[in-house]
């Protein structure tokens, strides 16, 4: 089981923001952390990968802490155990595809694992290439073969599925969460898409300016929009300079709404709104 | 024509450009680990001999190396290292004369490196050591022959400092620019321009080569 509680201060586009989290989280769950850009969540996943430091808090997995003030821990990211998809990727530009996945492996190579690896992420006749020959989606699903070979019992996927098209990306979340399934492995996935969310999520936070704003499962926090006319879901709600965005979808179109202030909706709810005035 | 001292240039600028990967690479990657207030300070002491006249550095070379200082009699007596007027005190030199032209490049492509290249090396497991072996080295592979021709032709082409500090002893410190010097000196042009189509035409090859090389080399993403 995860334990984890960070503070921080971070530096977000409308100035600082005090980001405070606290959840538990089941062995082999996958939790998501759903909500609008700067609202904390990539770094969430970089605290607990050990790229960055939490001014305050805990962090335990299976009992070990991994960061933590009282006795003072820290242990260094390569001796975490998790594995993590970067937003960008970070594959290793000198490395063919099969190298990059290859070096997930660590120093016990498994040539059949990668050649499995490389069949289900679609990457077989890619196996040679390297990284700067490839499309973003190539290049995201070799980072995501990659840090499946590395069979960390924790694995953190920023948006690992952005870049690809709507086809594959069904397809590649019904392997995924297969895959995770079998394997029991713990994940922590940062999605702006409730659709994945609910395809591979066993729970979602909803986070917003460095909070936590709802915590549930994902059909009830994303139930889905129904045909009727006017009904639309509150995908996200953004502050910016001109006041407050909210992204809307219905089952046929998605739309932004623009308001002076604050509008009194949730991410998820679902609202009636005449588009016609 | 003597081709004594063209062997001893080429020998002189292969030896100081291994010395060069060997210091000036690991230097670089320090560098960009020191704190930013700091960091000023090392980047001006490696860069001064691009601003200061060779002369300067050979002054304090022959000040800091000669019989008159503790430092220059202990590496006489007890080392046994004669640095002035002989061949390693010009390895020494240009060491400290090119380490610049090996130390930037190398520093510019490594910070130019995405910090996430790194992360995802420590997230893999790799230690620092291999993560620098493994992961940086071979992505700045251009800059490493890029400071490496530099450094090399460079040290082919001093002439002030190894002057100063090497004089002109054939077989030891006679290089293929003092030869030139040398042959002015007795109006034999001929065989001065001998010597500087030779280091010319070496020049030329070298920077055409490693630019050559690295118009193919692939880029970072």
């Amino acid at each position: 089981m995860m334990q984890l509680h960070f503070q921080k201060r971070l530096a977000a586009a409308q100035g600082a923001m005090e980001l405070e989290i606290q959840f538990e989280l089941q062995t082999g769950q996958c939790l998501a952390l759903f909500g609008p850009t700067g609202s904390g969540k990539t770094s969430i996943l970089r605290m607990i990968a050990g790229l960055m430091q939490p001014d305050g808090g805990h962090l335990s997995w299976k009992g070990e802490t991994w960061w933590g003030n009282a006795p003072k821990t820290n242990r260094p990211p390569q001796a975490r155990d998790c594995g993590m998809v970067f937003q960008n990727y970070a594959l290793f530009p000198h490395l063919t595809v099969q190298q990059n996945i290859a070096a997930g492996q660590g120093p016990t190579s498994d040539p059949k694992a990668v050649d499995e690896l490389l069949q289900l992420m679609d990457l077989s006749q890619l196996a040679h290439q390297k990284p700067g020959q490839l499309s973003g989606g190539q290049q995201q699903r070799t980072a995501l073969a990659r840090a499946l070979a590395q069979k960390a019992s924790l694995l953190l996927l920023d948006e690992p599925l952005a870049a690809q098209d709507q086809a594959t990306r069904q397809q590649l979340q019904q392997q995924l969460r297969q895959w995770l399934k079998e394997t029991q492995t713990t994940t922590i996935l940062v999605s702006h898409d409730s659709q994945e969310v609910k395809a591979l999520a066993d729970r979602v936070l909803i986070l917003e300016q460095g909070r936590v704003t709802a915590d549930g499962l994902p059909a009830e926090i994303f139930p889905t929009a129904s045909q009727s006319h006017g009904e639309y879901q509150v995908m996200a709600l953004q502050h910016t300079h001109g006041g407050w965005v909210a992204t809307l979808k219905s089952a046929t179109q998605s739309l932004q709404w623009t308001t002076a202030q604050r509008p009194n909706w949730q991410i998820g709810d679902i609202i009636q709104l005449n588009t016609a005035s | 024509m003597d081709l004594q001292p063209i062997y001893l240039s080429l020998q002189l600028a292969a030896l100081a450009t291994g010395l060069l990967l060997l210091l000036g690479v690991p230097l670089a990657y320090l560098l960009t680990q020191t704190r930013s207030w700091i960091r000023p300070f090392f980047e001006a002491i490696i860069n001064l001999p691009l601003v200061l006249p060779p002369t300067v550095l050979g002054f304090y070379f022959l000040v800091a190396f000669g019989n008159g200082t503790a430092l220059g009699r202990w590496l006489q007596e007890v080392v046994g290292l004669q640095l002035l007027f002989s061949f390693q005190g010009l390895v020494l030199a240009s060491v400290l004369y090119s380490l610049p032209f090996m130390v930037n490049p190398v520093y510019a492509a490594l910070r130019a490196l995405p910090d996430s290249l790194k992360e995802a090396a420590y997230v893999l497991g790799y230690s620092k050591w291999k993560t620098f072996r493994k992961v940086l080295l071979p992505n700045i592979r251009p800059a490493l022959l890029t400071g490496s021709v530099f450094a090399f032709a460079h040290v082919l082409g001093e002439f002030g400092l190894v002057l100063m500090i090497g004089g002109n002893l054939p077989g030891e410190t006679r290089l293929a620019s003092i030869a030139i010097y040398d042959q002015v000196e007795v109006l034999n042009y001929a065989g001065a321009n001998q010597y500087a189509m030779v280091l010319l035409g070496l020049s030329l090859g070298i920077l055409l080569l490693a630019f050559t090389v690295n118009r193919k080399a692939p880029r970072v993403l």
